[in-house]
C-alpha cells in the first residue's frame, strides 16, 4: 500500500486535526525565528542549544558507535565461525568483546535513546526546548569526548580485556597492570556525567514544561517511558561511578577496596556494578518499549489498549529492576537463603512485562493493521522480546541459572532482550520518525528488505547460541575444539551476524537515498496522534509558533476544535520562552525564560576531557589544569550575560522570583542532590559491607578508634554554616542585599574553617588510604565530602561576586535559592558520614 | 497533610516497603549464615510490616482518589494497582524466607 493510500485509510478512521496556529502569522513566525535561530557559522554549530540539533547529533554519533561495535562483533564471529581459527589472538579477542559490549551498552544504546528523547520529548509535550538547553549541549559534548577517550585505547594499543562488567580482581592492578582498564573506567566515569545530566534534564522537562492541559494521564507513553528511564539513570549511574572510581583508586594509589589482602572484597565490585547494571537493562529497554507504544496505535488505527497498565508496567519494571541486581550473582557463593529473595523478585518482573505484552497484542488484535516497515519492526520486537523474557524467567530460577551461567545461553538471552528489545524498536522508530526529522520518507521496499534480513539474521545468529550454551560452550572463549555439534551452531551464528550486517547496509543505503530523493512527507504522513506531528517536518527551530492546549491523550485524533495556550506574542518574540506548568495536572504557571546559545557547555566538556586525560596519563599538572578550566567554564556558564535587546535578554528581563518548588532550576538542583546522595549511600554502604564482610571489629584492631573532639568542632562549624546561608536567603527574599552578602560571607568562612579542621585531623591520623580497606574508605569518603564543600565554597563565592554587582533582588534570586539547597545538602551529608565513620566506630569496635 | 503530598507518600510507600523487605531479609539471611544461626524471627516481622504499610497505602490511595484532579486520580489508580502487584512481591519474598534454606 502506498503512503498516500495509508493516509487516506487513516483519515477514514481518525480525521487528523491540525492546530489552528499551523498556518502561522508571518510576523510572529519571523519574530520566533529571530529569537530561536542559532548562528549559521561554525561557532553556531558548536554553541547551539537546539534540542533537535543535539538530538540528531546524539543519534548520528551513537549510530557511528553502533557501526564500530558491529564491526567488532563481526570480527568476533568470524573468529568463531570455525573451530581452531587464529584470525585474532586471544588478547585481541578479549579486547574486542570488551569493547563490543562497552560500545553497544554505553556508547550506542543509551545515547541513541537519549537522542530520540532529546529530539522528540519537547515536541511531544508541546514545549519549545528542554528545561536546561545548555546542560543538554554539555551532555552531548561529554558523551562524544568520553567515547573518544575510550576509543583512544585502540591507537594506544591498550584495549581493556575484562568484559563489559570488568570483574575484580581480574581488572585490578595485580592482573591487569596495563592501562586498558583505565581507559575503560575513566571513560565510564566521564560518560556518567553526560548520562546523569541528561536524566535530570529529561525529568525536569517532562515535569515542568508540558503544554497546558497535558496532565499525567494524557502524556504520550514514549514520554512516560523516558521519564521513568531518566529517574533510573539519575539513581543507577552513581553506583557505577562509585565502583569505577574505587577501582581507579585501587589501581592508582594502592587502596584496598577490592583487594582481600588489604581487607577489601572483590564482591563489592559486583554489588556496586550490578546495582547499576540491572536497572541499565531497563534504561535501555524502556524508551524502546515507549517507541513501540507510539508506533502500534498509529498503524492499527486505534488508541492503545490499557494505557494505565502500560504506565504501571513501566514504573514497576524500573522500580523492581533496582531490587534484582543479585540475580547476576547467583553463582558467586552468596547464601542460598538470601538468593531466594532475589529469585522471587526476578519472577515478579514477569508481571509488568506480561502486562505490556498483553496491552500491545490487544492493541494489534483490536485494530486494523497497516503493515508498514515501522509496524513490522514493532511486531518483530514483540516476538523477540517475548522469547528473551521467557529465557529471563528461566535464568531467574536458581538451579537453572547455576547450570548455564557464563555460557552462550546467557549471551543468547541478553541479545534477545537487548537487540530484540531495543534495536528492533529503534529501527521501527527510524522508519516512523525519519519523516519528521528530515521531511522525507524512507523507502518502504528497502524497509521491508531491511526488516526481513534483520529478523532472519538475528534469529540465525542468536537462537543457536541457546543450544550452544546448553551444550556447555562458555562465553568469552576465542576458540573451541572441532568435531562436535558446536561447529555447525557457531557457523550458523556467524552467518546470521553477517546477514544482520547486510541488513544495516540496506538501512544506510535507504537513509542516504531518502535524505535526498525520498518522497516529501508533509507534516504528518502517518495520520498520527501525538503533538510532534502537529508541526512542520522538519520542525521549525521554535517547534510551535503557538503552544498547543491539550485536551486528550491523542490530541491529533481529538475531533474537537484544537486550541492553543494564551501567550503574549510580543513576549514570545522578544526572548526565548516556553510554558512552565504544574507537574501533575499541567496547569500553566509561568513563562519560562530559556537561555541563549553558549560556548560554555562545549568548553566545560573540553575542560573535563583535559582533566580525565590527565588522570589517564597520571600527569597531575594536567589534572590540575583541567580542574581550573572546569571551574572557569562553569563560572562563565553561570554568569548572566548583559547584551543588547533583540539578540540576548538584558538581566532586567530575568524571570521573577517564583516558589522554589516551581522553578525548574530548583528541581534540577534537587535531582542533583538526589544523585549525589546516592553516591554517598553507595560509599557508606561499601563501608558497612566491608566491615560486615571482615567479620571482626570495624575499624580493624590495628587502627585506632576515631577521636571525636576535632570532628565535633568541624561538624559544628559546617552544620552551623547553614544558618547564615538560610539567613541570607531570607534576607534577599525581603530585598536586603547587605544582609545577603553578610550571610554568604559568614557561611563561607565557617565552611572554610571546617575544611581547615579536617585538614588538621588528617595530619593526626596514624593510617593512610593505603594501609587497609578501612583507611581507603575513611579517606575516600571524607575527601569526597570535602570536594563537595569546595564546590559549595566556589558557588557561594560566585554568588558574592554577583551580589556585589547588584544582580540579586527580591524578585530575582533563584541562584541564591539553588546554591542554598546545595549548601544544606552538603551539611546533611556530613551528618550521615559523621554517624557512620565516627559514631558507629565507637559501637562496632 | 495536603492531598498532593499524601498522594506522593502513597505512591512511594509500597515500593519502599517491598525494597525494605528485600534488603533487610537479604541482610538478615547473610547475617544468620555468617554467624551460623537460624534465620531471626525479625525477618518475618519485616514482612508483616511491609504488608501493613502497603495495604495502608492502597487503602488511603483509594480514599483520596476522588478528591484529586484528573492527573492525580490517574496517579492514584496506577499507584493502587502497583501496590497490589507489590503485595504479591512481598508475599513471594516471604515464601522464599519460609521455604528456601541453606547457606552454601
Amino acid at each position: 500500500m502506498r503512503v498516500e493510500d495509508r493516509r487516506g485509510a487513516a483519515d477514514a478512521c481518525f480525521p487528523s486535526v491540525r492546530l489552528a496556529a499551523d498556518a502561522g502569522v508571518p510576523s510572529l513566525v519571523r519574530g520566533l525565528e529571530r529569537v530561536w535561530e542559532s548562528a549559521h557559522d561554525e561557532a553556531g554549530w558548536v554553541t547551539t542549544t537546539d534540542h533537535k540539533k543535539i538530538g540528531a547529533r546524539y543519534i548520528a554519533t551513537a549510530f557511528v558507535f553502533f557501526i564500530l561495535g558491529g564491526i567488532e562483533a563481526l570480527v568476533l564471529r568470524a573468529q568463531l565461525a570455525l573451530p581452531g581459527q587464529a584470525l585474532v589472538d586471544p588478547a585481541t579477542y578479549d579486547g574486542l568483546f570488551t569493547m563490543h559490549g562497552t560500545t553497544m551498552i554505553f556508547l550506542f544504546a543509551t545515547p541513541m535513546l537519549s537522542g530520540f528523547g532529546n529530539y522528540l520529548v519537547p515536541l511531544m509535550i508541546g514545549a519549545r526546548d528542554m528545561a536546561f538547553p545548555r546542560l543538554n549541549a554539555f551532555g552531548y559534548w561529554v558523551f562524544v569526548l568520553a567515547g573518544l577517550l575510550m576509543y583512544l585505547s585502540f591507537p594506544a594499543s591498550s584495549l581493556p580485556q575484562n568484559g563489559w562488567f570488568a570483574y575484580t580482581p581480574l581488572s585490578g592492578p595485580a592482573y591487569s597492570p596495563e592501562s586498558g582498564i583505565d581507559f575503560w573506567s575513566l571513560g565510564l566515569i566521564f560518560l556518567g556525567i553526560a548520562t546523569t545530566v541528561g536524566g535530570i534534564n529529561f525529568i525536569v522537562t517532562i515535569a515542568k514544561l508540558r503544554a497546558p492541559g497535558m496532565s499525567v494521564d494524557r502524556m504520550p507513553l514514549f514520554v512516560w517511558n523516558i521519564l521513568v528511564t531518566a529517574i533510573a539513570m539519575v539513581f543507577a549511574i552513581p553506583s557505577l561511578t562509585v565502583a569505577a572510581a574505587l577501582l581507579e583508586l585501587d589501581r592508582y594509589i594502592g587502596t584496598h577496596f577490592y583487594d582481600p589482602g588489604g581487607g577489601g572484597n572483590p564482591l563489592l565490585w559486583q554489588h556496586l556494578f550490578w546495582i547499576f547494571g540491572h536497572p541499565d537493562v531497563y534504561i535501555i529497554f524502556m524508551p524502546a518499549a515507549g517507541m513501540v507504544s507510539s508506533i502500534l496505535p498509529v498503524f492499527v488505527r486505534r488508541p492503545i489498549v490499557g494505557y494505565p497498565a502500560l504506565v504501571l508496567a513501566s514504573v514497576l519494571t524500573i522500580a523492581i529492576g533496582f531490587g534484582v541486581w543479585a540475580h547476576h550473582m547467583f553463582a558467586v557463593g552468596l547464601p542460598v537463603q538470601a538468593l531466594g529473595f532475589f529469585s522471587a523478585a526476578s519472577m515478579l518482573i514477569a508481571i509488568p512485562a506480561g502486562l505490556q505484552m498483553a496491552a500491545w497484542i490487544a492493541t494489534i488484535w483490536a485494530g486494523r493493521a497497516l503493515w508498514s516497515t515501522a509496524f513490522l519492526f514493532a511486531v518483530g520486537f514483540i516476538v523477540l522480546f517475548l522469547l528473551g523474557g521467557l529465557t529471563g524467567v528461566m535464568l531467574g530460577a536458581l538451579p537453572f541459572d547455576w547450570q548455564v551461567t557464563d555460557s552462550y545461553f546467557v549471551v543468547a538471552h541478553f541479545h534477545y532482550v537487548l537487540f530484540g528489545g531495543m534495536v528492533f524498536p529503534l529501527f521501527g522508530a527510524f522508519y516512523y520518525w525519519f519523516p519528521k526529522m528530515s521531511g522525507r520518507l524512507l523507502d518502504e521496499r528497502l524497509g521491508v528488505a531491511n526488516f526481513v534480513t534483520m529478523f532472519v539474521g538475528f534469529n540465525l545468529a542468536f537462537f543457536p547460541m541457546h543450544i550452544a550454551g546448553m551444550l556447555g560452550m562458555p562465553r568469552r572463549v576465542y576458540t573451541y575444539p572441532g568435531g562436535s555439534a558446536l561447529d555447525a551452531l557457531n557457523l550458523l551464528s556467524t552467518a546470521g551476524s553477517f546477514l544482520i550486517a547486510v541488513s544495516v547496509v540496506i538501512f544506510i543505503a535507504n537513509w542516504a537515498w531518502a535524505s535526498r530523493r525520498g518522497h516529501v512527507a508533509g507534516a504528518d504522513p502517518w495520520a498520527s496522534n501525538t503533538l510532534e506531528w502537529a508541526t512542520a517536518s522538519p520542525p521549525p527551530v521554535y517547534n510551535f509558533d503557538r503552544i498547543p492546549m491539550v485536551r486528550s491523550r491523542d490530541p491529533l485524533w481529538d475531533k474537537r476544535t484544537p486550541r492553543t495556550a494564551s501567550e503574549p506574542a510580543d513576549l514570545a518574540t522578544s526572548r526565548r520562552q516556553t510554558f512552565g506548568t504544574s507537574p501533575i495536572e499541567a496547569r500553566a504557571e509561568t513563562y519560562l525564560r530559556m537561555p541563549m546559545d553558549s560556548l560554555a557547555p562545549a568548553l566545560a566538556a573540553a575542560a573535563l576531557f583535559v582533566l580525565f586525560a590527565g588522570l589517564l596519563l597520571k600527569f597531575l599538572v594536567v589534572v590540575a589544569l583541567g580542574a581550573v578550566l572546569v571551574i572557569a567554564a562553569v563560572v562563565l556558564w553561570l554568569w548572566p550575560t548583559r547584551e543588547v535587546r533583540g539578540a540576548h535578554l538584558p538581566i532586567d528581563d530575568a524571570p521573577r522570583a517564583i516558589e522554589p518548588g516551581r522553578a525548574p532550576g530548583w528541581w534540577g538542583v534537587a535531582l542533583l542532590v538526589g544523585t549525589d546522595a546516592t553516591m554517598f549511600v553507595a560509599l557508606l554502604a561499601s563501608y558497612f559491607y566491608l566491615g560486615f564482610a571482615a567479620n571482626a571489629s570495624w575499624p580493624p584492631p590495628e587502627i585506632e578508634r576515631p577521636r571525636l573532639l576535632m570532628p565535633l568542632i568541624g561538624s559544628a562549624l559546617l552544620l552551623g554554616s547553614s544558618a547564615p546561608i538560610a539567613w541570607a536567603e531570607r534576607a534577599i527574599a525581603r530585598g536586603d542585599r547587605t544582609r545577603l552578602l553578610i550571610g554568604l560571607v559568614v557561611g563561607w568562612l565557617m565552611s572554610a574553617a571546617f575544611l581547615t579542621v579536617q585538614g588538621f585531623e588528617y595530619l593526626q591520623k596514624t593510617f593512610a588510604p593505603q594501609t587497609n580497606a578501612y583507611g581507603s574508605l575513611f579517606f575516600t569518603i571524607t575527601s569526597f565530602h570535602g570536594l563537595h564543600v569546595v564546590s559549595a565554597l566556589v558557588l557561594v563565592a560566585v554568588l558574592v561576586a554577583r551580589g556585589l554587582r547588584g544582580q540579586f533582588s527580591r524578585d530575582r534570586h533563584l541562584a541564591v535559592q539553588n546554591v542554598a539547597l546545595w549548601w544544606h545538602f552538603v551539611g546533611g551529608a556530613w551528618v550521615a558520614i559523621f554517624a557512620a565513620l565516627y559514631l558507629s566506630a565507637q559501637v562496632l569496635r | 497533610m495536603n492531598r498532593d503530598r499524601l498522594l506522593w507518600l502513597c505512591v512511594a510507600t509500597p515500593i519502599t516497603a517491598w525494597a525494605a523487605q528485600l534488603l533487610l531479609a537479604y541482610f538478615l539471611a547473610s547475617l544468620a549464615c555468617s554467624k551460623g544461626i537460624a534465620l531471626p524471627v525479625a525477618s518475618h516481622l519485616v514482612t508483616v510490616a511491609a504488608l501493613i504499610a502497603t495495604v495502608g497505602a492502597l487503602l488511603v490511595t483509594r480514599r483520596i482518589r476522588s478528591d484529586l484532579g484528573a492527573g492525580g486520580a490517574f496517579l492514584a489508580s496506577v499507584s493502587a494497582l502497583g501496590a497490589a502487584v507489590l503485595l504479591v512481591g512481598i508475599a513471594l519474598g516471604e515464601l522464599a524466607l519460609l521455604f528456601v534454606r541453606g547457606c552454601a
